[in-house]
């Protein structure tokens, strides 16, 4: 891109160049040039003042040149006639001076009439460049000399390398923009990855233990006989059940608050739904729960959401059914569709929420008083995390409750615009 | 309470303490329980030594749960037949996923659930063969 810069400015110049030398040629009356020879005598010729005259105005128009001149073809060689500098100065051409250096160039001019650019080129006073032009003498057609503009070339270069580092500069800028860009999207991405491996081993490194607290406080209190040292197993065991909901409720928050931002994909919320209910059966199986889905399920269900916090939402809200539900009744969850959402509803036969308890269940660390005196663990941080992650999605989730009959929790989720 | 079985049940568990909780209640419900701390030696004494049953980790050291599975299941004799139960700690469904597909037949969530379930568990297996 540069390099275009580079050429379309040395063209420019060059066509500008040329101009700028036909230009003075055509301000310069060909009969009047007729009359110099290319000899020291043209100093004499009265036209010789009067062209000069007219070079050295010209040359105003033209501060950057190092002199004008005009050269005439004597002998098939190029011989200066008149220029616009005054003698003694670095650039003065005296008239029949022969300008050793003309190129074939130079003499193409004379011939085709065409004019041109010339360089750049050195001598002993530096580099430059050359516009020139023919004097054409209108009746004949033939050129009766060559006007030369010298400029000097460190213009020159400096204008075009100017031109050509503008483009440059400007790529250059956008691509470290770019790789900065990039280099910190990449960055963010695996300090995300990091962050989540990390969550993940946290997580593993939790559970373990208190798994297997659980699992050997379980054993002992199986195997105590009745007196205080089963009890003391009872109290242990409890409290670990307890450890246990909290740390799980803490690892949730964790990850949500790590994480801020949801990462969507397209998900079938039929089998989402699907592995919850198999990880809760057995849990479930122990007081001879039922989870069930019943037949208003379609056969696949796709919805763009975050999958792993939408399955924690569903975990919270099934957990809690089958935890809260009677012994040996059903957990029933069912679908229902209409125009903007999916409304996702789960059942259960149990304790119910007390009415005056209602307006708090969705606020964090709230366990409802029945719920505390069940015997069954929980931190009441589950519908706190359910509720913040559907609000995230906007979407709703909702309940209501006998307390003798038992809970519906409907989640409603925004269906994907079409 | 326990019937006697003389059958073997090897248990591949990284984490010492729960391995050795699961050995014992095996042991108690009348098994003869072999066990391994990682894949690679959960790999080499199944197929030295043909257990009737498979309780495994899935997330463990120098071989996991998936690998060691699938690298049994290639067995097409003893291998394919075997009950393969995997147990996980991680909410990862993928995880999961991928030892279900790999050849396991049941997967628990140690967190949900009690040791004598996954004895009743192995005994329903093994029963149902």
């Amino acid at each position: 891109m540069a390099y275009l810069g580079v050429i379309t400015t040395r063209d420019q110049y060059r066509a500008a160049l040329t101009d700028r030398a036909a230009t003075v040629a055509a301000a310069l009356d060909s009969d009047k040039v007729s009359e110099l020879k290319g000899s020291a005598s043209d100093a004499k010729v009265p036209a010789y003042h009067e062209l000069q005259t007219k070079l050295r105005l010209l040359k105003q128009n033209n501060t950057d040149a190092r002199s004008i001149y005009l050269a005439v073809l004597k002998n098939d060689q190029v011989y200066s006639a008149v220029d616009s500098e005054v003698p003694g100065s670095a650039y003065y051409l005296a008239p029949g001076e022969q300008l050793m250096g003309a190129s074939d160039v130079f003499k193409s001019v004379f011939q085709g009439t065409l004019p041109t650019v010339e360089g750049p080129l050195n001598d002993s006073s530096g580099q430059w460049v050359s516009g020139l032009a023919p004097v054409v003498d209108l009746r004949t057609g033939q050129a009766v000399g060559v006007v030369g503009i010298d400029v000097d070339s460190s213009e020159y270069n400096r204008t075009i390398i100017a031109a050509a580092i503008v483009p440059l500069l400007v790529t250059l800028v956008f691509l470290v923009v770019l790789v900065i860009y990039e280099w910190n999207r990449l960055r963010q991405q695996r300090e995300l990855r990091m962050r989540s491996e990390l969550m993940s081993i946290a997580s593993h490194e939790l559970r373990t233990p208190i798994t297997g607290m659980r699992w050997a406080a379980e054993s002992l209190l199986h195997t105590q006989p009745e007196g205080p040292t089963k009890s003391m197993a009872q109290a242990m065991y409890d409290s670990v059940l307890n450890l246990q909901a909290g740390t799980e409720d803490i690892l949730q928050l964790t990850r949500l608050q790590k994480n801020p931002k949801m990462q969507l994909a397209p998900t079938d919320l039929v089998v989402l739904i699907n592995e919850i209910c198999n990880t809760q059966r057995i849990v479930a199986g122990q007081r001879r729960v039922i989870i069930k889905m019943d037949q208003s399920w379609p056969t696949s269900l796709l919805l763009s959401c975050d999958p792993a916090r939408i399955k924690q939402v569903f975990h919270n809200v099934v957990s809690n059914a089958v935890k809260y539900t009677r012994e040996g009744t059903t957990v029933l969850l069912s679908y229902k569709r209409d125009a903007k959402n999916h409304s996702i509803s789960v059942t259960d036969q149990g304790i119910g929420i007390p009415k005056d308890e209602q307006g708090r269940v969705f606020d964090g660390f709230y366990r409802a008083s029945n719920a505390k005196a069940s015997g069954e663990s929980g931190t009441g941080l589950g519908l706190y995390l359910a509720k913040t992650i559907v609000d995230q999605h906007h979407g709703k989730i909702s309940f209501v409750s006998d307390q003798n009959k038992g809970t519906t929790f409907t989640v409603s989720l925004p269906a994907d615009k079409k | 309470m326990d019937e006697q079985t003389n059958q073997t049940v090897l248990v591949v568990e990284d984490e010492p303490a729960m391995r050795k909780m699961l050995v014992g209640v095996l042991q108690q419900a009348g098994y003869t329980v072999i066990e391994a701390g990682d894949g690679k030696t959960g790999l080499q004494m199944a197929t030295s030594q043909q257990p009737a049953a498979i309780v495994t980790d899935n997330f463990m050291p120098v071989m996991n749960g998936v690998e060691m599975i699938a690298a049994i299941r290639k067995d097409t004799s003893w291998g394919s037949t075997v009950p393969i139960i995997v147990m996980t700690n991680v909410n990862d469904m993928d995880a999961v996923n991928k030892a279900l597909q790999a050849g396991g037949i049941d997967y628990l969530m140690k967190s949900d659930i009690q040791l004598d379930q996954i004895v009743a568990l192995v005994k329903q297996r093994l029963g149902a063969k």
